[in-house]
């Protein structure tokens, strides 16, 4: 009662400061404020146990990466080194081309995300505005490819490149990947929430199918363009058994093929091979990190109309 | 500048649909066609058949003179407005507007200069740099119109393009519309299912149904004289009122007689007596059968006025009882009670019957239209 009093007679001569009134406000929301501050703390609580459970294996791979052998191979439990090295580091890029492996990689997955991107949004430009006799047939044909496993195919395709004289080239690493039916659908996907008006407009504009690409449909569909390019790149760059059959020479190995090379009968060292898992890993992270957001984007896209 | 001649145009889909059947149109250079007609008549299909962004199935299609039909959309020389603008939301007003300029390899001056004459014609000059996304519908549209005019094409080709502006700005637009065709005197094709829009742009106005060209005349005659029930009752808000009646003869003179149950306190009244050409037609052709006899909101009047006209005596009595009443201000609606729908009479403001009483309404013989009650088609068209 009193409170209410004073708080009229505040008003009442008009001359309350900025901190009365702020004080005030808080007073009145203070219990409101406490309540969605414990909600919120709760809720990043929840977020970072749940992150960090799942980032476990992870982290650990990187405590083991900077732990010397004997740490590692004792009854207790080290989760964190206590004497952190680098030389299982300078150990993996000595004992193989490490960064030799990483460069191949590197060509090998970018061809093969440029090449699927061109070829694929191609394609799904003729599956989705253009009209032609056979097209819902072929594009099942297409879509039918995914049902066919990649280890089925594996031996023709090898024979094929075998007798084109390919083999151990980044040719052969990148042709046959050149494009994917996933691909393909996703961007199809895609292009089927594109307004079909901006494609007429251009073609009574007097655009061309190639200039409408280049000069609307990509700067229009960057997010699933993105999101293409990480999948891919990814992929690529985890690719291991077409790689290991087709290359035998050191400097056209990829870097998967190269990991498992740091596993030798002889001398086995698992801080050794994790240093070098960390380290091939840094770009695929990394890859991820930058494009995150347009592969969010470009897998939900079209998902909601608007 | 073109003529655009559609010969037996036809368009089916794979699944044997007929979208648009037989359609057949002579358009003269620097007229304003308005195809009108309600959803899913083939209006679009034809006016994209015309812009080349739909195969034409059967007949022909000549722009200038040339045969077009397997011509490409983009060497047709006609630009579309859409209902959505359709403007490319990456490029500013300036780039969208240049587009086809630039497609075309305009040297860059030119384009520069055109985009300017057109922006400050549009009075959209202060929006170059902005974008689609930026503007406001009316703006949008704008632009659009922008973007069509700007490579100074043989037609204009519009696809409901008022349909998303809102009531106000649709009549300002409507108004630039018509200025915009004076000014440039280019032929245009216009594509509504608002007969308003329909009648007060189009130079000659085509109404469709079913895929097939109802009728094709100027907005005067298409609501004076429509050539079939159809039409009589699409074109004008309210719609014509249709009734059935038979054609008779009393004291020598071609009369239709209501087919309405006998009031006896309007015994006598209930005949309409015809001169002229109408009542010939129906002497000879249709006399002791039954026709559909039309007559707008407008033509039907009090007892007063039909005096004052000329026509209380040729004209029957009709009596209703009132449903609704609207007073629009200049004028009152009111809706009669009748056996399928509503009949409409649009009176003077000083009308006072309310709903519930009954009046009696006389119709202006002069004004009268007869279809024929199987074909529906006007008798004398």
């Amino acid at each position: 009662m009193s409170r209410m009093a004073d708080s009229m007679t505040i008003s009442g001569n008009g001359n309350i400061s900025r901190e009365e009134l702020q004080k005030l406000r808080e007073m009145m929301n203070s219990r409101a404020l406490a309540k969605r501050r414990m909600r919120t703390g709760l809720r990043a609580a929840a977020n970072v146990m749940m992150a960090f459970v799942v980032l476990l294996p992870l982290l650990y791979a990187v405590s083991i990466a900077f732990m010397p052998s004997s740490e590692l191979f004792t009854t207790e439990l080290n989760l964190l080194p206590k004497h952190p090295t680098i030389d299982n580091f300078v150990d993996a890029c000595r004992n193989i081309p490490l960064l030799r492996f990483v460069l191949n990689s590197f060509i090998m997955a970018g061809f093969i995300t440029v090449g699927q991107i061109i070829s694929c949004s191609l394609a799904a430009f003729a599956f989705s505005f253009l009209e032609f006799k056979g097209k819902g047939i072929l594009f099942m044909l297409v879509m039918a490819t995914m049902m066919v496993p990649g280890e089925a195919t594996i031996i023709s395709n090898y024979l094929t490149v075998g007798n084109l004289g390919l083999l151990d080239t980044y040719a052969v690493l990148i042709i046959p990947y050149l494009t994917s039916a996933m691909g393909i659908f996703l961007f199809r996907q895609f292009y089927m929430t594109f307004p079909v008006v901006l494609y007429e407009s251009a073609k009574l504009d007097g655009c061309s199918n190639l200039r409408f690409i280049v000069k609307i449909l990509t700067p229009l569909t960057k997010s699933a363009i993105g999101a293409m390019a990480v999948y891919t790149f990814i992929n690529a760059w985890n690719m291991y058994m077409w790689p290991l059959l087709v290359t035998g020479s050191d400097s056209m190995r990829t870097v998967q093929i190269g990991i498992s090379m740091l596993n030798s009968v002889d001398a086995q060292s698992i801080t050794l091979m994790i240093a070098g898992v960390v380290l091939i890993i840094i770009p695929s992270i990394s890859i991820f990190i930058i494009g995150q957001k347009q592969l969010i984007r470009g897998m939900f896209s079209g998902a909601v109309k608007g | 500048m073109a003529d655009i001649l559609l010969k037996n145009v036809c368009k089916k889909f794979d699944n044997g649909r007929s979208v648009v059947d037989d359609f057949n149109l002579n358009i003269a250079d620097k007229e304003f066609i308005v195809f009108v007609g309600p959803s899913g008549c083939g209006k679009s299909t034809t006016l994209r058949m015309i812009a080349g962004l739909e195969d034409i199935s059967e007949g022909e299609l000549w722009i200038d003179g040339q045969l077009c039909n397997y011509v490409e959309a983009r060497e047709r020389g006609m630009s579309m407005v859409f209902q959505n603008y359709a403007l490319y939301p990456n490029m500013t007003v300036y780039g969208n507007l240049a587009f086809a300029l630039k497609i075309r390899k305009y040297p860059k001056q030119e384009v520069d200069k055109r985009v300017h004459e057109v922006a400050r014609s549009l009075e959209i000059e202060h929006l170059l740099k902005r974008r689609p996304s930026d503007l406001s519908g009316g703006q949008k549209q704008r632009v659009a119109i922008g973007s069509a005019i700007i490579r100074k094409p043989k037609a204009f080709l519009m696809d409901e393009p008022l349909s998303n502006l809102d009531a106000k700005l649709r009549t300002q637009m409507r108004v630039e519309f018509a200025k915009l065709h004076k000014a440039l005197g280019t032929t245009t094709i216009y594509v509504t299912h608002d007969q308003t829009e329909a009648m007060t742009l189009g130079t000659r106005i085509v109404v469709m149904k079913d895929g097939k060209v109802q009728q094709a005349d100027t907005p005067e005659r298409i609501y004076r004289y429509p050539a079939n029930r159809f039409v009589a009752e699409f074109i004008g808000s309210p719609p014509m009122n249709i009734l059935e009646c038979c054609v008779g003869q009393e004291n020598g003179q071609t009369v239709l007689l209501l087919d309405e149950e006998y009031d006896s306190r309007f015994s006598g009244k209930r005949r309409i007596y015809l001169k002229g050409t109408l009542a010939k037609c129906l002497f000879h052709r249709y006399m002791g059968k039954k026709v559909l006899m039309g007559i707008r909101p407008e033509d039907v009047c009090e007892y007063e006025e039909a005096v004052s006209g000329g026509f209380a005596d040729s004209c029957a009595g009709f009596t209703k009882r009132v449903k609704l009443r609207e007073v629009l201000g200049s004028e009152v609606v009111l809706y009669l009670e009748d056996k399928e729908k509503n009949f409409v009479a649009r009176l003077k403001p000083e009308n006072k019957n309310q709903a519930g009483d009954f009046v009696e309404l006389f119709f202006n013989p002069e004004k009268i239209q007869v279809f024929d009650k199987d074909t529906e088609e006007n008798v004398l068209l």
